[in-house]
C-alpha cells in the first residue's frame, strides 16, 4: 500500500515536473522599437516572417553567442521587433546539464517602416 | 527585361494576427513580393518590380490552377484573407507618395487638391501612413479603432471608424490600381467623378477602367476582384479630435442608440451629433445605478501650433483601445465572475475624461493594438429603426448564460460600395461583440445570429469578423449584391472568378 502510493505520488510529481518544465517555453521576453514621428507608435513590421534562430549559452554563460541575420534578410532596413523566449528543451535540458548548456529562440521581424516619396 | 525578387516559403501555416482559434490553416505557398528586381537592385519606379512580382504570381496561379488571395497584416478575425493554395504576403510592398507635381496627371477637378493625394501600395500600414502623414499637415479622414491594418486590407474589408458624417475608410478612395487575370493591370475609378487621367495610368503601365459600377464593386470586394497593387485615396488636411468619455446608466442612452439624438446626454458639444459618436453596453449593468453605458464622443477641432501632449493614464489617456484587447486578459473560466470584470475592465479602458476632454491628432486617438492571443468579435450592422430589436436580440442570448461580450454601437453613414456592410441609408448601426474565441463563445454568436434571422430583423455582418458562412444575410443588399456579381462576371473570366475566390466566398454564395 505504501509502496503504491509512493510510486502514485512519484508519478504525479515527474508528470507534474515535466509539464512545468515544458512550459518555461512559453515565457518570452520581447522589444518592439518605436516610431521616431508622433505619436510614436509601435513602428510597422512584418508580421508574417518571423526570423528566429535557436541559440546556446554554454558553460554556466562563460560562452555566449550572437545571432547576426544577413543584410539581406530584411531588405537593410533592420528588424523592429526581437523577442527571445526559451524553448520547449530549454529547462530540462538546464536541469539535465546542471545549467551547463541552455538553448533560448530569438526571433526577429523586419522594419516594414518606409517615409512617403514625393508623386510623379 | 529585368525579372522580379520573388521568394516562397512551402508547405506553411498560417494564422491572423489575434491567433483567433479558426482562422488561417495550411497554405501550399506564400509568395514574398518585394520592390526589388531579382539581382538585388532598385528601379527608377520604386513600385515597379513589386507590381511585376504580383503579376507573376497571378500567372503562375494561373498555370497552377490555384487559388490567390493576398493578405495585409492578418487582422481580419474570419477567414476573409485565408486560401490553402496561394498567398501573398504584401507586408514588403510599401512605396507610397504624396502629392503629384504633373498637373495633368489628374482630371481637373482633382488639381486643386494634388498635394491631397495619396497613391499607397497595398502593404502600406495606416499607423504608416498617419504617421508621416500628420507629420506633413494632412491626415486620414477617418480610420478603424486601432492602426495595425495595411491600407489595401482595411478598404477591401470595409473598416470603419464612427466616423458618421464621413463613412468607413473606403469612402477616401478615388481610384484602385488592380492586377487581374493574365497578369493585366487595370486602374479602376468613377466614371462620375475621375481623379487621374490616361497620363498616369501610363506612368503606372496600367489600363484605366472609368467604370462607376466596377469601381463600386471592386471597392469593399476582399480580393475577389484581383490582387490590389495600390490605391489612390484624398487625404484630408490636419485636424484635431477632442475626446470626450462618460460614463452612464443604460437608461440615459437607450434613446440615443436608435435616434443620434445626443441632446439628453449633456454632451460638451450640446445637441450636435459629434463626428465620432459610440455608445458601449456591459450587459451585465444595465440597472439604474449600475453605470454600464460608457459614451465617446470625438468633435473635430482646428489644428493648434503644437502637437498635443500625451499624457496617458490618470484619465488623461488619448490612446484608444481596441475592444478586442480590452476584454483580452480573462476567459470564460470563471462566468460568475463575466458581469463584474466586464464592468471593471469597461471602466478601465473608457477612462471619464475631464470636462474640457483629450485633444489628440487622429493618429494619437486611434493607436496601437496589441495582440490578443485568441481574440474573435463578431459585427451586425443594422437599420437604425431595427437598432431597439437588435438589441433586444443580443440581450435575449447574454441574458441566458454569462458571456465577457461588451456590446458596442457605432453610427457609419451608407458607403457607395455595393457590397459594404455599411449599406444602411442615412447610417448603418454597428453592433460589434467582442471577446475570446471559445466554445461559448462560439455558441454564443450563433444564438445571437439566429435570433436577428428569426426576428427577420435586416442586417449585415462585417466581412473581417466572425459571421454566417451562408448565404441568407447577403439578401438584404438586394441589386446591390446583383450589380455586384455582374460587374465581377464583366470584369473576370469564370476560372479568374475561381481563382479570386475562397471558401468563404464559396459559402457567402459570392464566387459564382
Amino acid at each position: 500500500m505504501g509502496s503504491a502510493c509512493h510510486s502514485w505520488l512519484c508519478s504525479v510529481l515527474c508528470g507534474a515536473f515535466v509539464a512545468l518544465t515544458l512550459l518555461t517555453g512559453c515565457y518570452s521576453y520581447s522589444y518592439h522599437q518605436l516610431h521616431s514621428l508622433p505619436p510614436n507608435d509601435r513602428i510597422a513590421v512584418d508580421r508574417q516572417i518571423p526570423i528566429s534562430e535557436t541559440q546556446w549559452s554554454t558553460v554556466w554563460g562563460g560562452i555566449q553567442s550572437e545571432w547576426t541575420p544577413g543584410p539581406t534578410s530584411c531588405d537593410g532596413r533592420g528588424a523592429g521587433r526581437v523577442e527571445t523566449h526559451f524553448v520547449w528543451y530549454s529547462v530540462p535540458l538546464l536541469v539535465l546539464t546542471l545549467g551547463f548548456a541552455v538553448p533560448a529562440e530569438t526571433t526577429i521581424w523586419c522594419i516594414t517602416d518606409e517615409a512617403p516619396s514625393e508623386g510623379p | 527585361m529585368k525579372s522580379p525578387l520573388l521568394p516562397f516559403e512551402t508547405g506553411r501555416r498560417w494564422k491572423n494576427w489575434h491567433a483567433t482559434s479558426g482562422v488561417g490553416g495550411p497554405v501550399q505557398r506564400i509568395y514574398i513580393p518585394r520592390n526589388l528586381w531579382s539581382d538585388g537592385s532598385r528601379d527608377e519606379k520604386v513600385f515597379l518590380p513589386g507590381l511585376a512580382g504580383l503579376q507573376q504570381i497571378v500567372r503562375e496561379a494561373e498555370q497552377s490552377h490555384k487559388r490567390l488571395r493576398a493578405i495585409g497584416s492578418g487582422w481580419s478575425l474570419s477567414n476573409v484573407a485565408y486560401g490553402e493554395d496561394f498567398l501573398i504576403n504584401t507586408s514588403r510592398l510599401t512605396h507610397w507618395f504624396v502629392g503629384f507635381r504633373t498637373p495633368t496627371m489628374l482630371t481637373q477637378q482633382f488639381r486643386a487638391k494634388s498635394q491631397r493625394l495619396v497613391f499607397a501600395q497595398c502593404g502600406v500600414l495606416i499607423k504608416t501612413l498617419s504617421a508621416y502623414l500628420e507629420a506633413r499637415g494632412l491626415s486620414l479622414s477617418t480610420s478603424g479603432a486601432s492602426n495595425g491594418q495595411t491600407i489595401a486590407g482595411a478598404i477591401s474589408t470595409g473598416t470603419h471608424g464612427a466616423a458618421n458624417s464621413f463613412g468607413s475608410i473606403q469612402e477616401t478612395v478615388l481610384a484602385i490600381h488592380m492586377v487581374a487575370e493574365g497578369g493585366k493591370h487595370y486602374l479602376i475609378q468613377r466614371e462620375t467623378r475621375p481623379a487621374v487621367s490616361q497620363e498616369f495610368c501610363t506612368f503606372l503601365g496600367a489600363e484605366l477602367k472609368n467604370d462607376d459600377d466596377l469601381f463600386h464593386a471592386a471597392l469593399v470586394s476582399f480580393g475577389s476582384f484581383g490582387v490590389i497593387h495600390g490605391v489612390l485615396f484624398e487625404a484630408a488636411p490636419l485636424y484635431w479630435l477632442e475626446r470626450h468619455v462618460k460614463r452612464v446608466d443604460y437608461s440615459a442612452v437607450r434613446n440615443a442608440l436608435a435616434t443620434l439624438d445626443v441632446s439628453s446626454l449633456q454632451l460638451s458639444g450640446g445637441t450636435a451629433l459629434p463626428f465620432h459618436f459610440e455608445i458601449v453596453l456591459n450587459p451585465y449593468a444595465l440597472a439604474a445605478g449600475q453605470g454600464g453605458a460608457f459614451v465617446r464622443a470625438l468633435y473635430k477641432r482646428p489644428p493648434g501650433p503644437t502637437l498635443p501632449v500625451q499624457e496617458p493614464g490618470h484619465g488623461q489617456s488619448i490612446r484608444s483601445e481596441d475592444l478586442v484587447s480590452v476584454i483580452g486578459f480573462f476567459s470564460d473560466i470563471a462566468p460568475g465572475l463575466v458581469p463584474m470584470v466586464l464592468q471593471d475592465e469597461l471602466e478601465e479602458s473608457f477612462t471619464e475624461t475631464p470636462p474640457q476632454g483629450v485633444l489628440g491628432t487622429h493618429s494619437q486617438q486611434f493607436g496601437d493594438t496589441t495582440p490578443t492571443n485568441g481574440g474573435t468579435s463578431t459585427e451586425i450592422g443594422v437599420p437604425m429603426e431595427h437598432v431597439g430589436n437588435a438589441l433586444a436580440a443580443i440581450l435575449r442570448v447574454t441574458s441566458t448564460e454569462n458571456m465577457a461580450m461588451p456590446i458596442a454601437f457605432r453610427y457609419v453613414k451608407q458607403s457607395d460600395a455595393f457590397l459594404a456592410f455599411t449599406c444602411f441609408s442615412p447610417h448603418t448601426c454597428t453592433i460589434e461583440i467582442p471577446t475570446i474565441d471559445s466554445v461559448r463563445t462560439r455558441d454564443g454568436y450563433e444564438r445571437i445570429w439566429a435570433e436577428f434571422r428569426n426576428l427577420k430583423i435586416p442586417h449585415t455582418f462585417h466581412y473581417g469578423q466572425a459571421l454566417p458562412l451562408h448565404p441568407y444575410w447577403l439578401e438584404v443588399f438586394g441589386a446591390r449584391r446583383q450589380s455586384w456579381l455582374e460587374a465581377r462576371a464583366r470584369f473576370l473570366s469564370p476560372s479568374g472568378r475561381r481563382m479570386f475566390s475562397n471558401a468563404m466566398i464559396d459559402a457567402l454564395g459570392l464566387s459564382t
